[in-house]
């Protein structure tokens, strides 16, 4: 199981490759600023993805900073990641923790 | 200091491994960061420290998880096992020699290498376990025991004119110096592995001399007979316990796991060094 910082940050790379402080703006943006990873957390969720396969490393072109993308497998952590939340939240649903929404 | 210095300086609260790894990239986004980002002054400070204690804690605890961290945690394991082990041998030997006392051994003394030869066999020994090969484990007693005997023959003689300093400061680098001629050529920076363990060795030393001054006992080990060089073994080891019920037993098993854990705390990131190797 993806801990969240390491779910938006595999997220955050599906759309392109990038290096750190893009992931950090990516993920403010794409949780309307809910989630803010710090140098820590971020370089500490990366760490992990790239231990397990998920990321990789490679280089930009436009600047010599290291960025990452997401590998096959990453995508598929990713997807089955999103299955498992979805399924989660009909389940809350059901029990009326949330309300129906379409 | 500009702040990305300060964030430099921040960044050693991190493991090395992962410092190494990843502490450009971290230095290169807090400078984006910082240029770029929304937080200013308090608010920008207390997230990036936050957020640094908090990944360096979850990083910490990966590498004591990890392969180096367990041989870690067992060299600090075997260190505290020495002592505590050196403890139970010394109070069964004092316990031994009362109990089966006997006029034959009327005036019978032992001199302080035995007690040195006690501390290097029982710590030797369990340290020695970590070591993968039969002959490196029974060289590694082998010189533990011998140091440790001469280390405080020569350190009792030492303390009567420099006090407990001198006496760590001997044993130290007694032990120290066997050591280091039995790692040269089995580790890298032999020397500087060495004077870690003298620095180890002198301060477990002193420290147990001080504690032993004000045990419960109340008997100095570096009390000097007679004027003399010699200790008796009551002496010695009483000093280091000689339980009367169980309070004072749990008392000296207790402060000797401290010097122990002590011990192997000072000495971990040297052995865990030369242990990966032996591994």
């Amino acid at each position: 199981m993806l801990s969240r910082a390491e779910f938006h940050v595999l997220l955050s790379l599906l759309e392109s490759d990038r290096h750190g402080y893009g992931i950090m703006q990516d993920v403010e943006a794409l949780t309307g600023g809910e989630v803010r990873l710090g140098p820590g957390t971020l370089y500490t969720a990366i760490g992990r993805l790239v231990r397990s396969g998920l990321i990789e490393e490679c280089t930009s072109d436009m600047e010599r900073r290291r960025c990452y993308r997401a590998t096959r497998k990453g995508k598929a952590a990713a997807r089955e990641e999103a299955k498992r939340m979805a399924s989660l939240v009909r389940t809350a649903r059901k029990r009326g923790l949330l309300a129906n929404e379409s | 200091m500009n702040v990305h210095r300060l964030y430099r300086l921040l960044l050693l609260v991190y493991p090395k491994s992962f410092r190494q790894r990843y502490g450009d990239a971290m230095a290169d986004t807090f400078v984006d960061l910082h240029q770029h980002g929304r937080r200013t002054g308090l608010r920008f400070w207390s997230f990036v420290v936050s957020d640094t204690f908090r990944a360096a804690t979850v990083q910490h605890f990966e590498v004591w998880a990890s392969a180096e961290g367990r041989i870690a945690t067992r060299w600090l394991l075997a260190c505290v096992a020495g002592t505590v082990l050196c403890n139970a041998a010394g109070g069964t030997l004092l316990w031994a020699f009362r109990y089966l006392y006997h006029p034959f051994l009327e005036g019978m003394a032992f001199v302080p290498s035995v007690y040195g030869a006690l501390v290097g066999a029982t710590l030797g020994g369990t340290q020695s376990l970590m070591f993968a090969r039969l002959s490196e484990r029974t060289i590694w007693i082998v010189v533990s025991a011998l140091s440790a005997a001469v280390g405080w023959e020569f350190a009792t003689k030492v303390a009567a004119l420099t006090g407990p300093l001198g006496y760590g400061v001997v044993i130290g680098a007694t032990v120290a110096s066997a050591q280091w001629l039995a790692l040269r050529g089995r580790m890298q920076r032999p020397s500087a592995a060495a004077l870690i363990s003298a620095v180890a060795v002198s301060t477990v030393a002193v420290a147990g001399s001080v504690a032993v001054t004000r045990s419960l006992a109340g008997l100095n080990a570096l009390g000097v007979r007679d004027g003399g060089a010699l200790i008796t073994v009551e002496t010695v080891l009483g000093g280091f316990y000689t339980p009367m019920d169980w309070r004072q037993c749990l008392v000296g098993i207790g402060s000797t796991a401290i010097a122990g854990l002590l011990l192997g705390a000072i000495t971990v990131r040297p052995a865990s060094s030369l242990l990966a190797r032996s591994h």
